[in-house]
């Protein structure tokens, strides 16, 4: 499965953004999928979800303060069918190991991929939350079994990972 | 108008209604809701002059300026796209208001949210980041402002007030969620907000 980070309201559908019409996305869904010089990145989650909670810490860890993490999972599979070119390129967070065996970039894109990844994650990928609290024990297990670097990671996320019961 | 009272005092009161009581030093609507701010007339300061400018030495030309100031920072925000725990020129400058001016800001940021012609997306930006401040001054004044918009019209909305109560981690906000979880008609935002109900412990 391939996660991207995203915000859960913007994908929200009829009815439940009332002027949306069925099976259509809001808009702004697109400014989840933004991409830089055609590429987006993206992070590589096994079938039974076993490094979910190391993608998620290193990604929720690599900001300026610790909130809930939104994030969207598709098929690989899906995401091939759609013509989309996948790369195994190294990422740039707090955790090497997830650095070097997780990212992957998705490169070449066009329009049309994007609204067709936009769709598949409307369509079968699934929308899910990771509560901050969730958040803050998963950062502080990776710090303590020094999986994430915690130089590189901000003092204000640190103090909360800390202080999380 | 004032000559022989002591202290006579303006305070705004979380719906927006401005009163005067005269002689006391706790200010109370006849409804019985306290208010958010409420300044002693005979002892405001004018705000200092750093920027951004505001304070023309009355509480209302301080509200109305900072509403202001809360439209020009939406409007500059309108082109940003948020993320999630990743600080913005719009979170810096609200977050920086909020700092400066306490309730008082609190209460021009809340003008703006429950203003249907604001930026839904800014709003709940908004209510996520004084979910995050560290700050006891408003603390009563943010949780009131999240509290209220778990009832706004906006999804997104009452989502970010849900986010914003999360991170606030109160255990007083567990009523209005309660109440905000038995009218939700939304699936997912109801699961939500049990979630974070669920996450704030007993009250």
């Amino acid at each position: 499965m391939l996660l991207r980070g995203i915000r859960k309201s913007k994908w929200y559908k009829s009815p439940a953004v009332p002027w949306l019409p069925q099976d259509e996305l809001q808009a702004d869904a697109l400014g989840d999928l933004s991409t830089s010089s055609n590429i987006l990145s993206v992070w590589l989650i096994n079938e039974d979800k076993s490094n979910l909670e190391e993608v998620v810490a290193a990604l929720a860890s690599n900001r300026n303060d610790l909130t809930n993490f939104d994030y969207a999972v598709v098929s690989l599979k899906d995401v091939l069918n759609a013509g989309i070119n996948v790369k195994d390129v190294g990422g740039e967070t707090a955790d090497n190991h997830a650095n070097e065996h997780w990212h992957r970039n998705l490169e070449e894109l066009t329009v049309s991929h994007l609204v067709s990844l936009a769709r598949t994650i409307q369509g079968s990928g699934q929308i899910k939350r990771v509560t901050q609290k969730k958040v803050a024990l998963w950062i502080r297990r990776n710090i303590e079994s020094g999986q994430l670097d915690s130089t590189r990671i901000e003092q204000r996320i640190l103090s909360k990972a800390r202080s999380v019961n | 108008m004032f000559e022989n009272i002591q202290n006579p005092m303006i305070s705004v009161y979380p719906a927006g209604i401005a009163g005067v009581v005269v002689g006391a030093n706790r200010a109370v609507a006849p409804s019985g809701i306290e208010p958010i701010v409420s300044v002693g007339l005979g002892t405001y300061t004018p705000t200092p002059p750093s920027s951004p400018t505001i304070g023309s030495g009355t509480l209302r030309g301080i509200g109305t300026e900072l509403i202001d100031v809360m439209k020009r920072l939406y409007w500059q925000a309108s082109d940003e796209v948020f993320e999630d725990g990743v600080e913005s020129q719009f979170s810096r400058s609200l977050l920086d208001l909020l700092a400066k001016y306490g309730a008082i800001a609190v209460s021009a940021l809340a003008k703006l949210v429950t203003d249907a012609r604001a930026n839904e997306e800014i709003s709940a930006e908004a209510l996520r980041w004084i979910g995050l401040m560290d700050d006891g001054s408003t603390k009563k004044h943010r949780l009131w402002l999240l509290e209220r918009s778990l009832s706004s019209p906006s999804a997104r909305i009452r989502d970010g007030a849900t986010l914003g109560i999360s991170f606030m981690d109160d255990p007083g906000a567990a009523a209005g969620l309660r109440e905000a979880i038995e009218s939700e008609q939304i699936g997912e935002l109801r699961e939500d907000m049990k979630t974070a109900l669920e996450e704030l412990g007993p009250a």
